[in-house]
């Protein structure tokens, strides 16, 4: 699996599709983190499934932690529990990339 | 050396800072500073997980709600700390102490500068709240700010300056 952070619209998924063309695309995984927390699924067993089915998927991701800590208990949750997850996709990852302005850059 | 870790929520700095002390610390004395105030129970919880982390590795917690002056004096030269974190021990004197910004600027970038004199490391974990593109209240930007501030003069200070992102640091400075 691949990990490619970012910012909002840096051309995560254009880097990606052109990057990775053989490989399946797992896009938006902040927003549907949130959609998961959101419905009461476990997002952490989502994702699990996911790379069961694609281990050799790419998953794109935006960062969003880099805020003062929000006052709503869901919206702390949620960046909290997607900044725990990517650490642990990072770790699992192949490569960790972090695209700024559309270039690539490698974290590992 | 100075050490200054900076990442936001969830990104594992407090991990890899962790990990850096150990390195650091070899076989001498590791002083933990904490800045958490005990105050509801999501900080109960988060100061839990943070001492079941530090559990068995050695780490003697030292608490620096406050300010760190009054713990310095038992601080060893071959003592190495880890101080988490500057955005906690930031607001608990702007918020609580009713310290103006310039205020809290000056007593904590003094007490660093001596807490480092007086020990052998000194690893800072720092917060990246600058980049969600929220608009917040007058207070609340005033104390981002102080925050940012507070970091690009640590980073005067330190000798390795490194962010952390999913886990991974990325080095902007190294000695």
């Amino acid at each position: 699996m691949i990990l490619i952070l970012g910012g909002f619209a840096q051309g995560k998924t254009e880097y990606a599709k052109k990057k990775y063309p053989e490989r399946h695309i797992v896009d938006d995984y902040a927003q549907s983190f949130r959609k998961w927390l959101s419905d009461g699924t476990d997002p952490e067993r989502e994702i699990a499934e996911i790379l069961r089915k694609e281990p050799e998927c790419v998953i794109i991701s935006d960062e969003v932690s880099s805020g003062v800590i929000p006052m709503d208990k869901f919206e702390r949750e949620y960046r909290e529990r997607l900044g725990r997850s990517l650490v642990k996709l990072a770790a699992e990852a192949e490569h960790v990339e972090r695209i700024f302005a559309g270039i690539g850059v490698a974290l590992k | 050396m100075i050490v200054l870790v900076i990442g936001g929520s969830g990104s594992g700095k407090s991990e890899w800072a962790e990990k850096r002390t150990i390195e650091l610390s070899g076989n001498d004395r590791k002083l933990y500073f904490a800045t958490m105030q005990n105050d509801g129970e999501e900080a109960v919880s988060r100061i839990a997980r943070h001492r079941e982390m530090r559990k068995d590795k050695g780490f003697q917690t030292v608490e620096v709600p406050f300010g760190l002056k009054a713990q310095l004096k038992s601080v060893g030269d071959s003592d190495t700390i880890l101080l988490e974190d500057l955005s906690n021990l930031a607001a608990n004197l702007r918020f609580w102490k009713n310290m103006t910004e310039e205020e809290v600027n000056r007593k904590i970038t003094e007490e660093i500068s001596a807490a480092a004199k007086c020990s052998g490391n000194l690893v800072i974990v720092s917060n990246d709240i600058f980049r969600d593109g929220t608009e917040y209240d007058a207070e609340t930007a005033r104390y981002i700010s102080l925050l940012g501030r507070l970091n690009i003069e640590l980073v005067g200070l330190a000798n390795e300056v490194v962010e952390i992102v999913a886990g991974i640091p990325v080095f902007y400075k190294k000695s």
